[in-house]
């Protein structure tokens, strides 16, 4: 028997002898191999191995090519494996020879996630998910996704992997298994950084283990890695989750007022505007809209926009990309350099920066923001950057820039 | 609003109407202010209180005062919970000969007032956002008495 790995690393392993990458050393007799391997089933034309192997007429003669190759590729298995009819010819076709048994780990993958769908019972589920996951060590023949079928086989496996582990995480989750939900989780977001209900299963993990600061800061960079990649801010269940954080408490009991202290405590002595992620600002703000009637004070949210002058814009995106990073590094460190203690500023997006500023008025703001842009075109001498200020008070009333 | 029978915020105030002719005339209590504040018209109340608000810096206006009239511009700048001249139990003995109204002013955004106002009983009888909705809600109360 051989055991074929296509999920992750590439490998044939046949008792002590193994084929990979490095004794392959061809992408090509890799692609012809798994081809076969993969439509084991029945015999392959030649013509449709053809396509498969060479798209958009890469080769003149492609028989006289797809000949070539079989003759390495079935040289290298009998040097690998011995001697056997490993590949069948017959007239217009090949096909791999039955009586050698193959143990794929992609279709058993996909077995195990079948049979976990279709059980009755939770543990066995559970089980049967837990053997797929351990199977997928990574996407489907990751060097070789220039070919159609090997990109429709990796999507649908790596779709197959995704459902699976959230499943498998809403099992865990039903079970009280919080320590493994958050470790298949952490797998998960391994292979696909984008997936929403991912992160939110992760950070329930983390608050159902009472783990607050790695929640909190998992559901911040969930929310800037949604909204970078997919533009998606203020989903439902990112609020979901974001809720559930809220409520959580320190889980152990204090043993005075000390402790407490200790632990609310800032680790070094505050200097300058606190700097924290947007969903904590918008907790802040709402608290501050509410203290309003009772403190009297005035208060504004600026919002600091990023823009590339009309003479870059033309230029490609890449260097763009490159001078707003930049730049919001650049306005971060004014910013730090300008605001006081009790001002609070937070990431909104790529290419802005919003700012909360008690007992100020608007003439203030303006004022602190004429402060900032000088600190930051003090040190960003070129005209290629500018920025945008958008001004409003906080108010208990539905805010447009804080939502 | 059972708070106000116990306790008058800083940013409130009790406008105690005496004399309703053409306009109203009367009096206001306010904590930031030992003396009652006397005055002749609806918007002598506005103009009294806001100065009133601007010398104590409380309620912050959320924008500073201009002037054509240099020496006469404000700037806003937050000086915390003010210092409290008059007690609530005070101002609560204080009412109007024809009618009495308490006012609260959250906040002055947009060179305005928001808040509540309260009958003489207490009891909140609307929300205000700006001069306008306040005087007219004045006028709605004293027209159902």
């Amino acid at each position: 028997m051989l055991e074929v790995s296509t999920l992750g690393k590439f490998s044939v392993v046949g008792g002590d002898a193994v084929l990979n990458d490095d004794i392959l050393r061809s992408d090509m007799l890799k692609k012809l191999l798994i081809y076969i391997l993969t439509h084991r089933e029945h015999p392959i034309t030649i013509q449709e191995l053809a396509e498969a192997l060479w798209q958009d007429e890469e080769t003149d003669n492609p028989a006289g090519a797809l000949k070539n190759l079989m003759y390495r590729l079935r040289n290298i298995l009998k040097v690998t494996f011995g001697n056997a009819k490993y590949i069948i010819t017959s007239p217009g076709a090949y096909s791999w020879n039955t009586e050698i048994e193959i143990c794929f780990d992609a279709e058993n993958f996909e077995r195990f996630c079948k049979q976990a769908k279709a059980a009755s019972k939770e543990e066995a589920a559970i089980q049967s998910y837990e053997r797929a996951l351990a199977l997928y060590k990574g996407e489907f023949m990751d060097h070789i996704l220039d070919r159609h079928w090997a990109v429709t086989l990796s999507t649908y496996y790596h779709s197959l992997f995704l459902t699976a582990t959230k499943e498998l995480a809403e099992l865990y989750q039903k079970e009280n298994r919080y320590q493994d939900m958050e470790r298949i989780c952490i797998n998960g977001l391994h292979f696909d950084k984008v997936d929403e209900q991912m992160h939110c299963f992760y950070i329930m993990a983390l608050i159902r283990q009472n783990k607050f600061e790695l929640a909190l800061k998992s559901y911040e960079e969930a929310v800037r890695i949604l909204y970078d990649a997919l533009g998606v801010r203020n989903s439902e269940r990112l609020q979901e989750v974001q809720k559930e954080l809220l409520k959580m408490n320190k889980g152990t009991e204090a043993e005075g007022m000390e402790s407490v202290s200790e632990d609310m405590a800032e680790v070094e002595k505050p200097v300058g505007v606190y700097l924290c992620g947007y969903p904590v600002f918008r907790e802040i703000y709402r608290l501050e809209a509410r203290k309003i009637g009772r403190l009297g004070e005035a208060e504004y949210v600026v919002l600091l926009t990023v823009e590339v002058n009309e003479s870059v814009k033309s230029e490609n995106s890449k260097m763009k990309k490159f001078l707003m990073n930049q730049a919001m590094k650049q306005l971060e460190e004014a910013l730090k350099g300008t605001l006081r203690i009790g001002d609070v500023a937070a990431r909104y997006s790529d290419t802005q920066f919003v700012l909360l500023l008690p007992g100020c008025t608007y003439e203030s703001s303006v004022q602190v923001s004429k402060r900032i842009l000088a600190y930051f075109y003090d040190k960003n001498k070129g005209k290629k950057i500018m920025i945008k200020t958008d001004y409003e008070q906080v108010t208990a009333a539905r805010s447009s820039l804080v939502r | 609003m059972a708070e106000l029978n116990r306790f008058f915020p800083a940013n409130a105030f009790r406008i105690c109407i005496d004399n309703i002719e053409l306009d109203i005339s009367g009096r206001i209590y306010s904590p930031l202010s030992s003396e009652p504040i006397p005055f002749v018209s609806m918007s002598e109340i506005f103009v009294k209180m806001d100065e009133l608000f601007d010398k104590c810096g409380y309620p912050q206006a959320f924008q500073d005062k201009r002037s054509f009239d240099e020496g006469k511009e404000i700037k806003n700048a937050y000086r915390g919970l003010p210092r409290i001249w008059r007690e609530t139990e005070n101002i609560l003995t204080q009412c109007g000969r024809k009618r009495t109204f308490d006012v609260i002013v959250k906040s002055r955004q947009n060179t305005s007032w928001q808040g509540n106002l309260y009958d003489g009983d207490g009891n909140c009888a609307a929300d205000f956002n700006g001069e306008v909705e306040l005087l007219s809600s004045m006028i709605k109360l004293n027209e159902m008495a």
